[in-house]
């Protein structure tokens, strides 16, 4: 027993050993970072700041205001670049640099979303697999858990490339924006650089040491392994926004837009945390549509009921993983909102208001189709369940109080209509449907359907099960009152807010999400205490799913690519003219803003591309595939055998 | 019957003080009054 | 349908309120149809109510609804009867039937009615064609943002206002600082009949400060912007509908309702030659009224349009 502890340490210790020279660049910068990013630890102005500043040769040194934060700082950089069209600044092809640029991002930040998910999804799914007391139940989620870090495998390299293409397009394309960003972001864009070192080599031991680390501490190491990996992703993606956070709303720098010698300004933009909520929830939201879709499309070409069944079960974990942080995606979203609101009211503007309104509408068009598609697969779940029927009769009403909720959410203010109609109407809005048109309505329109969401997850729950606790009646009807008034309050604060003044009325945004989360917290708690022993009805049948619902999942998946683009689109045009929001104006020929119709296909494209080369990637995956490990063929009934091949 | 009632009640009166003080605290915490239409 | 009002202040509720009547009433229907043995079957209820909604957006709201906004509701609602009859394997199947009888044509009559499709299809879809080629020869749709964003400051009559910070000098409390609590409680009534406070009247002889310049600034109005605007503010006044786009209705909660002062007094001093780009088909006939206004009327006169709508200015503090 003796050499096994031992080995068993030299084993921990040469681990950490490992993960300690991953992580020695990242923690060797920090000084660096802390210092504001010049070599030395800077007690005095940096030596070159003098030279930078060219014609002033005296050794004084010039202070400037840093544009958002107002405090004073050593100008330590070239102003932004005004730049000119012609081949200096702009070089082309025969082609709109913009569009390719457009592209080669869009397809970047498609496979990095989708590699920062999955390992999400692992951690989540590995630890479930831990804790499970049932046995099969944890040899299924550790597989499962298996089978996407493998899918994300392929889809890193893929990943890298189109990061690397991506930089290739800014070099040749945008060459002085992009010296004066990296003049700025120097050291950020080297330990970004040295974090993927980090990612790749933790990633690389999390998947070919799954089947050497897979019981007792090994395990746990493991474990620990994907919370690292997660957490140095996550910084990956931190970093990256810090970019699009200085381009949308610059800190750090004088209105010149010289660098001011603070890195953490730079980064620390007003828009930089909203930006990092926003994108973790949305990274998830997607990846969980992505592997759900992956899921779908096994499951409609499945040869036989076993793999129906694996296939069927796949897509619910990864729709409920996805669907749990779709939730606080809209709030997290308000919150970016709001700050740019609060940043610049005229960028607020320009997004909902005026030029960029309509692609709002679409914006609430694709949401709810979202939550739409979420509560018909779960209705469509509920037919897979013995004991699912009694709830059946009522989904009518959860579709209407589902749409009215819609309707009213992707109701525009302003209506194309013809000159006609506008006589007709008298005046330029509705005064019926003119008042959805405004927030306060549609704030009380998403709770409504975000509660009705809740409301199915938690029949779904209840799906074959006969709650057996003595306390069951009270539960019950306090279950029931506690809806119907969530859904008054959200509905009383929507109305409320006509009547108050506007600074007052867009805190009540606050209360309304709070009762939402309110019934997804405590609800769904109660829920399964109330179930605690309770009878089961049937088993789960699992692969006796309809048809419709695995459709419904491709539309989830597809509906969750489409808005990421859109939304990309959006935070990318707000800037209108400038490369950096009133730094650096972009004097391309290309300054302008595109048509919704030609934003829309573009949009499009992308999606068609990315689920086109995500497939091949897929493909791929399964190409390559040995064995997966079974140790425990555990003939449990009813439960899907593990599936021979791996994926 | 009766009790059917008494959990109606209860029920009731957990949920609208309950929605009443996360209307009244959140917006608080914002430093806006939530009964600005009533302070006349 | 104007017999049945829509009760104004609560019309948007009110429109949910009934077709929520509205589909308790059919799922009442069904229900006794189905309990007295003569259930209507799935396929046939989810037209109907489908029509229903349909002819309800069309002919119950009034004024009436554009086309593309009832395009976007009718789609939808079809989209939520598809879920509804989709929702469990047996409802499915029982929607489905009619059309798979149709498209069997093991009876007489199905074939007839398979045949009559086959020939009806191609001649409504020659239909739609043909009516799209045909000349239009309405007025062209203009698509024009209503609300530009506004620019980040605007120089009025040699003075340079920043949008964003620059605040009413007229909105003052008794001791002259700016103040919006103060005048917010002295506008007229938010609610039906709008009407004024009875310790808050700018025509009292007595009036001050605040109430005295809502005065000055209803007389700049009635004898500069009443005519457009309408006296009840509501856009409906004498020249109204001799423009197209018609002058803002200002008691609309979508219009100075949500905006700041100093974009109000933006538009006003600037007018509609003075809309950005974005503005863009320009279709704006609003006098550029620091032709004819000094700064100070111009604020008056806003300070008045908010006393009279019982708006707040939006404000971010």
């Amino acid at each position: 027993m003796g050499s096994i502890t031992r080995k068993k340490t030299l084993a921990v210790l040469a681990l950490s050993a490992m993960i300690g020279l991953l992580l020695l660049p990242v923690v060797a910068a920090i000084p660096a970072l802390a210092s504001g990013g010049e070599a030395p630890a800077a007690g005095g102005p940096p030596p070159d700041a003098a030279k930078k500043d060219g014609a002033e040769s005296e050794k004084k040194v010039e202070k400037a205001r840093d544009v958002y934060y107002k405090t004073e700082g050593i100008v330590s950089g070239a102003p932004a670049p005004k730049t000119t069209d012609g081949p200096k600044d702009y070089p082309r092809y025969n082609f709109e640099s913009r569009v390719l640029l457009w592209f080669a991002n869009q397809q970047h930040l498609y496979y990095g979303s989708f590699v920062l998910a999955v390992p999400i999804f692992c951690m989540v799914i590995e630890f479930m697999g831990v804790v499970s007391k049932d046995k099969a139940m944890a040899k299924k989620y550790d597989q499962l858990a298996y089978d996407f870090i493998k899918i994300s495998l392929t889809a890193y390299s893929l990943t890298a490339i189109l990061g690397g293409i991506l930089i290739f397009t800014f070099l040749t394309l945008y060459p002085a924006f992009f010296g004066y960003l990296s003049s700025i972001f120097r050291p950020v864009m080297h330990i970004y650089a040295l974090t993927f070192v980090a990612e790749s080599g933790t990633l690389y031991i999390y998947y070919y040491g799954w089947d050497k680390m897979k019981e007792g501490l090994l395990k746990w190491l493991h474990l620990s392994m994907s919370v690292i990996l997660n957490v140095i992703g996550t910084v990956l993606m931190f970093l990256a926004n810090s970019w699009i956070g200085f381009m949308m709303s610059p800190a750090g720098v004088d209105e010149q837009g010289r660098y001011l010698g603070n890195i953490w300004h730079v980064i620390h933009t007003a828009l930089w945390n909203p930006l990092n909520l926003h994108r973790i929830l949305g990274n998830m939201a997607f990846g969980g549509g992505v592997v759900a879709a992956y899921a779908a499309y096994r499951f409609l070409s499945a040869k036989n009921d076993e793999e129906r069944a694996h296939y069927d079960w796949m897509g619910y974990i990864a729709m409920s993983l996805g669907v749990a942080f779709l939730i606080p995606l809209p709030f997290a979203g308000y919150w970016l909102m709001r700050e740019v609101y609060a940043y610049r009211q005229q960028m607020g503007i320009t997004l909902m208001g005026g030029l960029l309104a309509w692609l709002f509408i679409i914006q609430a068009t694709m949401i709810g189709i979202l939550f739409l598609s979420t509560n018909y697969y779960l209705w469509q779940a509920l037919g897979r369940m013995r004991g699912g029927e009694r709830f059946q009769r009522y989904i009518k009403y959860f579709v209407f109080i589902l749409v009215c909720g819609f309707l009213v959410f992707i109701t525009p203010h302003t209506m194309v209509m013809t000159p006609a109609e506008l006589k007709a109407m008298g005046g330029q809005q509705h005064p019926v449907l003119g008042n959805y048109g405004v927030m306060s309505a549609k704030n009380g329109g998403i709770n409504v359907i975000i509660t009705t969401t809740v409301l199915s997850f938690i029949w779904y729950q209840r799906g074959n099960r006969m709650p057996a606790v003595s306390w069951a009646k009270f539960g019950n009807i306090f279950m029931g009152v506690f809806f119907f008034f969530a859904y008054v309050n959200i509905i009383w604060l929507a109305i409320y807010g006509y009547f108050i003044p506007a600074n007052v009325r867009v805190g009540l945004s606050v209360p309304q999400v709070a009762t939402t989360l309110s019934t997804l917290f405590f609800m769904t708690a109660l829920n399964l205490s109330m179930l605690k022993g309770a009878k089961q009805i049937g088993p789960i049948e699992w692969g006796k799913i309809s048809v419709r619902s695995q459709y419904a999942l491709i539309m989830l998946a597809t509906a969750f690519t489409w808005m990421m683009g859109l939304m990309g689109y959006i935070r990318s045009s707000v800037r209108l003219f400038w490369h950096v929001n009133e730094i650096m104006r972009d004097n391309s020929p290309w300054a302008y803003t595109h048509t919704v119709g030609f934003a829309a296909n573009m949009i499009s494209a992308n999606v068609l591309f990315f689920w086109i080369s995500i497939m091949f990637v897929f493909w791929l995956g399964t190409l390559g595939a040995k064995k997966a490990p079974v140790e425990v063929k555990s003939p449990v009934p009813g439960r899907a055998p593990e599936p021979a091949v791996g994926h | 019957m009766g009790k059917t009632i008494m959990y109606v009640v209860v029920s009731v009166v957990i949920s609208v003080a309950y929605f009443t003080l996360v209307d009244h605290f959140l917006m608080d915490m914002q430093g806006l009054d939530y009964w600005y239409l009533f302070r006349k | 349908m104007t017999s049945l009002k829509l009760v104004e202040g609560f019309m948007p509720m009110q429109m949910l309120f009934e077709l929520a009547l509205c589909v308790a009433l059919f799922a009442l229907t069904s229900h006794l149809l189905s309990k007295s043995g003569k259930a209507m079957p799935r396929f046939w209820q989810g037209i109907l109510f489908w029509v229903f909604i349909v002819s309800y957006l069309k002919w119950r709201v009034y004024p009436p609804i554009p086309f593309s906004v009832r395009a976007m509701y009718g789609f939808v609602s079809l989209i939520a009867v598809f879920m509804w009859v989709s929702s469990n394997e047996e409802d499915w199947k029982k929607f489905k039937q009619p059309i798979m009888n149709v498209l069997d044509a093991n009876t007489g009559f199905h074939k007839a009615l398979r045949t009559m499709f086959l020939i009806a299809i191609p001649i409504i879809l020659w239909g739609f064609s043909y009516n799209s080629f045909l000349p239009n020869l309405d007025e062209p749709v203009e698509l024009r943002t209503v609300h530009p964003a506004p620019p980040a400051s605007t120089k009025v009559h040699g003075k340079t206002f920043v949008l964003q910070t620059s605040q009413n000098p007229f909105r003052v409390n008794p001791e002259g600082k700016y103040d919006q609590e103060y005048t917010n409680a002295r506008i007229v009534e938010q609610s039906m009949g709008r009407l004024m406070k009875g310790d808050a009247n700018p025509w009292d002889e007595k009036a001050e400060g605040y109430l005295k310049y809502v005065r000055e600034g209803g007389e700049i109005f009635f004898q500069n912007c009443h005519f457009c605007h309408g006296d009840n503010l509501n856009g409906r006044g004498l020249h109204a509908f001799a423009f197209n786009p018609i002058p803002a209705n200002f008691t609309d909660p979508g219009t100075i309702a949500q905006l700041q002062e100093t974009f109000i007094f933006w538009r006003v001093s600037k007018g509609g030659i003075g809309l950005p780009n974005e503005g863009f088909p320009w279709a704006s006939v609003m006098p550029p009224w620091e032709q004819h206004l000094t700064t100070d009327e111009i604020w008056k006169v806003v300070l008045f349009e908010y006393w009279h709508t019982g708006y707040y200015p939006r404000t971010w503090d």
